[in-house]
């Protein structure tokens, strides 16, 4: 097998100096948030949150300066997505470009998208959505056929995009397609492009989920027109891109953090008063977090380091997503809960909404079984 | 430190724990056989003074970096008193002693007790002493009464009585020994600065966490290993989706181990903070039987045989994550700590924990 190294994470005080700066700003910008809309974690949507971030400079936080962005580095960045994500910051308007949709285009994108969309993304005012998913391609994304046709002086896009979170709010979708080869070549003739959603031929359909919120979308494309300084990157490399991608969707802190605002208001129903049984439970709760929080870090300085962790991140997703459902099926019994009670409605609310967004937990950003045979082929088994 | 002397310390202790540890070495020493040799070799290479400072006989390796002479010992099974030794060493040369001469064992059983008299008279008794029968030291702590505090104290062979001999998980011999002996000013120091009785024992916590990730490790080297070589239904286990997913299982656990150990030899190089070594322990703990009980299952029935060498690694995450607190006892000081503190200030307990800031 290949020896799996998780480097230490480093402490920089630099980044100690800024968590402080995040949790002063944090505390106004979010004084008057509730826990339950806090619980909505990297869900929650707020185009002027997002602007008064990117205003600090805490979107593009280490792409370069000449894009807008502030040549921070990887645990600079890592510290303040981490206090967002705890705090219940509604970060979900910027939270795709910032995480991968810029990283992407900064890596593989022409210099005109690099120059013209970037800086927008660093201020706050340009949000992406991901067109990955499609009615026959979920975990099986090889098997999209969605398809731009060549035409002159660009593309003609056909074909529908599911389960596209933001695709409503969004100013652009970085769409995953077929441009040649056959449906039959499953890795090759993918490419990606950069779709302005406002072009004529685009329809989207909101799909509401079970509690009741409209994430999720449709996206229709018909004879879409795309012009040719669209394609990110090459012509046919979309499947290499798209995968190096991926372990920027894989291994950040909300792939254990969405949970969080639940154990901090499990914590304040507790209390020190606490029995042994719900102490003992609690503490496994954190020593779980702790852990991931130094899994975690290490993957990010491996992505400073420039390696393409997408099997650490798969790990970290993995454990993540298992400690994320866990915490609403034990807190649940650790606390008596009256239906009315004054004292544990907040916590009965915080707990309803993480139990009915819990079971994406292990299904968004590539389910549990795609991440463990990801797993098993680091071990040499596939 | 270069890192050259890392990485020839290292691979130093790696060829002499694949060298001189076969498995029918192993099996000896679960039969209660002492590898008087074997010793003779970590000895030779300087292996029991890894934790302490060069001008004592070390290499001159960070701590942290030495510990990694644990995990790589736990990988091999090495069934001798070394990460025992090596504490003992990091402990007497701390408090400014002698490291020991020859194999040491350590008495830092939470049911242990001695009482240190002002002329150097110890008297006491504990309970599961590892290779007690067979080391040149008892290494153990002494109350020395209402103003002497705890005292660090090495009892040289024929000091203590083996008074019930027993077995520990993994089959190595720890006995109950009784001490009733004088002991020269050269051989008991107070606790160095910073550090007291709970402090040795959660550097023990921190050890054993060490020794269960480099088991773990191993574990599923052997598993994945099996599983690639065993054939059934016509094809090799490892080509079954289900065995895959269990397989996976098995490196998400490790992994996790491993960031704990790491954790937990942070601590150990800087004053034995509780907080990550609570985490580490808790967590490698839990981490323990996941794998050993994947292991198992992926090896079937030839797993759980005297002749095949996976028992030897698995009994040793059976045996270290019950010593020195298990996950239920660290989870559970974890969590009073947590919840003694303002709810909203809970990330910032988070954040603090691995720094040991978090009290």
């Amino acid at each position: 097998m290949t020896a799996l190294e998780f480097p230490r994470p480093v402490r920089s005080e630099s980044a100690e100096a800024l968590r402080q700066e995040v949790r002063a700003f944090l505390k106004v910008q979010l004084a008057a948030r509730s826990s339950l809309r806090r619980s909505d974690s990297w869900n929650g949507f707020d185009a002027d949150f997002s602007r008064a971030l990117g205003a600090r400079g805490w979107i593009g936080m280490t792409w370069p300066k000449r894009y807008g962005g502030h040549e921070r580095s990887a645990f600079e960045r890592y510290v303040v997505i981490e206090e967002l994500l705890a705090a219940g910051a509604p970060v979900s308007a910027h939270w795709i470009a910032d995480r991968q949709s810029g990283p992407l285009l900064l890596r593989f994108g022409t210099e005109e998208q690099k120059a013209s969309i970037l800086p927008r993304i660093a201020r706050g005012e340009c949000f992406f959505c991901i067109g990955m998913s499609e009615a026959g391609a979920g975990s099986d994304l090889a098997a999209a056929r969605t398809r731009a046709t060549p035409v002159d002086g660009g593309y003609r896009v056909n074909g529908a995009k599911l389960w596209t979170t933001n695709a409503h709010k969004a100013h652009y979708m970085i769409l995953f397609c077929r441009t040649g080869g056959s449906d039959e070549d499953r890795h090759g003739g993918m490419s990606q492009l950069l779709i302005d959603l406002k072009q004529p031929g685009i329809a989207i359909r909101p799909i509401i989920d079970m509690a009741g919120q409209h994430h999720f979308n449709e996206v229709f494309f018909d004879d879409v027109f795309v012009p040719a300084g669209a394609l990110i990157g090459r012509e046919g490399d979309g499947w290499k891109q798209v995968t190096s991608e991926l372990a920027y969707e894989r291994s950040g802190p909300e792939r254990f953090l969405s949970s969080f605002t639940l154990l901090v208001e499990l914590a304040r129903a507790l209390g020190p008063a606490a029995g042994d049984h719900a102490a003992q439970a609690f503490g496994r709760l954190m020593t779980h977090i702790a852990v991931l929080r130094r899994l975690s870090r290490s993957v990010a300085a491996l992505l400073e380091a420039g390696e393409n962790p997408l099997l650490h991140a798969s790990i970290v997703k993995d454990l993540g997503a298992t400690l994320e459902q866990e915490i609403p099926e034990i807190a649940r019994q650790l606390v008596d809960a009256a239906p009315g009670d004054p004292a544990t409605r907040n916590f009965c609310a915080v707990l309803a909404n993480t139990l009915l967004n819990a079971p994406t937990f292990s299904l968004r950003g590539g389910t549990r079984e795609i991440l463990r045979g990801i797993i098993a082929r680091g071990l040499g088994l596939r | 430190m270069t890192a050259d002397t890392r990485t020839i310390v290292l691979d130093t202790a790696r060829r002499i724990f694949a060298g001189s540890f076969p498995a029918a070495a192993l099996r000896q020493a679960t039969e209660g056989f002492w590898l008087a040799e074997q010793w003779r070799v970590l000895e030779e290479a300087g292996l029991p003074l890894a934790l302490v400072d060069e001008s004592a006989g070390g290499f001159g390796l960070d701590v942290a970096e030495a510990l990694q002479i644990v995990r790589l010992a736990a990988a091999f099974a090495v069934p001798l008193p070394l990460a025992e030794t090596m504490l003992a060493n990091f402990l007497l040369t701390r408090a400014g002693l002698t490291p020991a001469e020859g194999p040491a064992t350590i008495a830092f059983h939470p049911a242990a007790s001695f009482r240190l008299g002002g002329s150097g008279r110890l008297e006491g008794s504990a309970p599961a002493v590892v290779w007690a029968g067979h080391v040149q030291s008892v290494v153990l702590l002494a109350s020395a009464g209402d103003a002497g505090g705890d005292v660090l104290v090495r009892v040289r062979k024929g000091g203590w009585n083996i008074v019930e001999t027993g077995r520990t998980l993994n089959g190595l011999p720890a006995d109950a020994i009784s001490v009733r002996t004088g002991i020269a000013e050269a051989d008991r120091a107070p606790l160095p600065q910073g550090l007291d009785a709970q402090a040795v024992f959660r550097a023990g916590a921190a050890i054993r966490s060490i020794g269960l990730a480099g088991a773990m490790r191993r574990a599923v080297e052997m598993t994945a290993s099996f599983v690639q070589e065993r054939s059934q239904f016509g094809r090799p286990l490892s080509k079954f989706q289900v065995i895959q997913h269990d397989m996976a299982r098995m490196l998400e656990q490790s992994a996790a181990a491993e960031a704990s150990a790491d954790m937990a030899a942070d601590a150990f190089a800087s004053g034995m903070p509780e907080l990550p070594i609570a985490v580490a322990k808790a967590r490698t703990s839990e981490a323990a039987g996941i794998v050993a009980g994947l292991a198992h299952q992926l090896h079937g029935a030839i797993g759980v045989t005297a002749e095949f060498p996976l028992h030897h690694v698995t009994r040793q995450l059976w045996a270290w994550r019950d010593e020195f607190g298990n996950e239920a006892f660290w989870n559970r000081r974890l969590g009073r700590v947590a919840l003694n503190r303002p709810a909203d200030d809970l990330w910032a307990f988070v954040t603090a924990l691995e720094t040991g800031e978090g009290r």
